[in-house]
């Protein structure tokens, strides 16, 4: 079955194509952006396992002279994915319903983007500091260790995703704010929700896996 | 805002929510002392497993979609799932000798 009946009514390919068994009237664009979050989250998943794997064998996990991760600050950063989900799960709502919700879809988005963007301000501020010394001068320094090294690779990786995300979503609000497409913009949104859905879910995991377990 | 809108947005104000209450109280249960390691470390990763399906199934609307591309999603992950759960089982044994 379809995701959005709004969308499979205004879109004119979504009409002509009738529904696939398997896939229902979801476009080649969704079943796209799904291939590709199972392959990145393979590698995610490889990552994890990795760092499980390194962490479980070590006789001595945590090097003398390492600092230990804000869970407070991160928990904060959390939130503030969280949040800007939320954001994106309305500018795919306002998105569906048509050109009278542009400009509503369009504030979704830009919230969504100021949420990310704060998170790699807080990402920045975590590794490098200021005001105040970052995890980086404190002493957990990439190569240094197995905690610091697999902890700037997971968390790095992450916001290489959360970087790319912005970068989509500001080029998505462009064409959102200044042009439209009646249901395909929808669909172009509704696949950027599932990457920005799916960089909020990962780092669900890496909250728990990488800040939270105690050593 | 149209009511039909209105119906799909309701619930992710609830999942959001949960996942803001979830996330509370992994802080709590990290954050209070004496508990067993075991359980602490059990404890966390359900919750955050289930904050990851609260956002798949929800905010990436899954829940919504097809049979087929619910398996077609979820099927790769039987293999991480089952290469962790061999190394847990592996560093239980190692562990337990």
């Amino acid at each position: 079955m379809t995701t959005n009946s709004a969308v499979t009514t205004q879109d004119p390919a979504a009409r002509a194509w009738p529904a696939e068994r398997l896939a229902g009237r979801a476009s080649a664009l969704k079943l796209g952006m799904w291939v590709f979050l199972i392959s990145d989250a393979l590698t995610f998943s490889g990552l994890l396992l990795a760092y499980g794997v390194l962490r479980a064998g070590s006789a001595r996990w945590w090097q003398e002279g390492e600092p230990a991760l804000g869970i407070n600050f991160t928990a904060g950063l959390t939130f503030l994915l969280i949040c800007s989900s939320v954001t994106m799960v309305l500018a795919v709502a306002a998105a569906q319903q048509g050109e009278s919700r542009r400009e509503a879809a369009a504030r979704y988005l830009y919230l969504t983007v100021l949420g990310g963007l704060l998170f790699l301000v807080g990402q920045v501020h975590e590794y490098f500091g200021g005001p105040g010394p970052g995890l980086i001068a404190r002493g957990l320094v990439f190569g240094h260790s197995a905690r610091a090294t697999t902890f700037y690779l997971i968390t790095s990786f992450h916001a290489l995703h959360v970087l790319t995300g912005v970068i989509i979503l500001l080029v998505t609000l462009g064409r959102t704010a200044w042009s439209w497409r009646q249901g395909v913009d929808a669909d172009v949104i509704e696949a950027v929700g599932l990457f920005w859905h799916f960089v909020d879910l990962v780092w669900i995991l890496v909250f728990t896996f990488v800040y939270l377990i105690p050593t | 805002m149209k009511s039909s809108a209105r119906r799909a947005v309701i619930p992710v104000f609830s999942v959001f929510l949960v996942l803001l209450v979830l996330t509370v109280a992994e802080i709590a249960v990290v954050k209070t002392a004496g508990v067993p390691r075991g359980q602490l470390i059990t404890a966390l990763v359900l919750m955050a497993l289930a904050k990851a399906s609260l956002v798949l199934i929800f905010f990436m609307h899954l829940g919504r979609e097809s049979r087929g591309l619910k398996l077609t999603v979820l099927t790769p992950f039987a293999l991480p799932a089952g290469y962790a759960l061999t190394l847990i089982a592996e560093a239980a044994w190692r562990l337990g000798r």
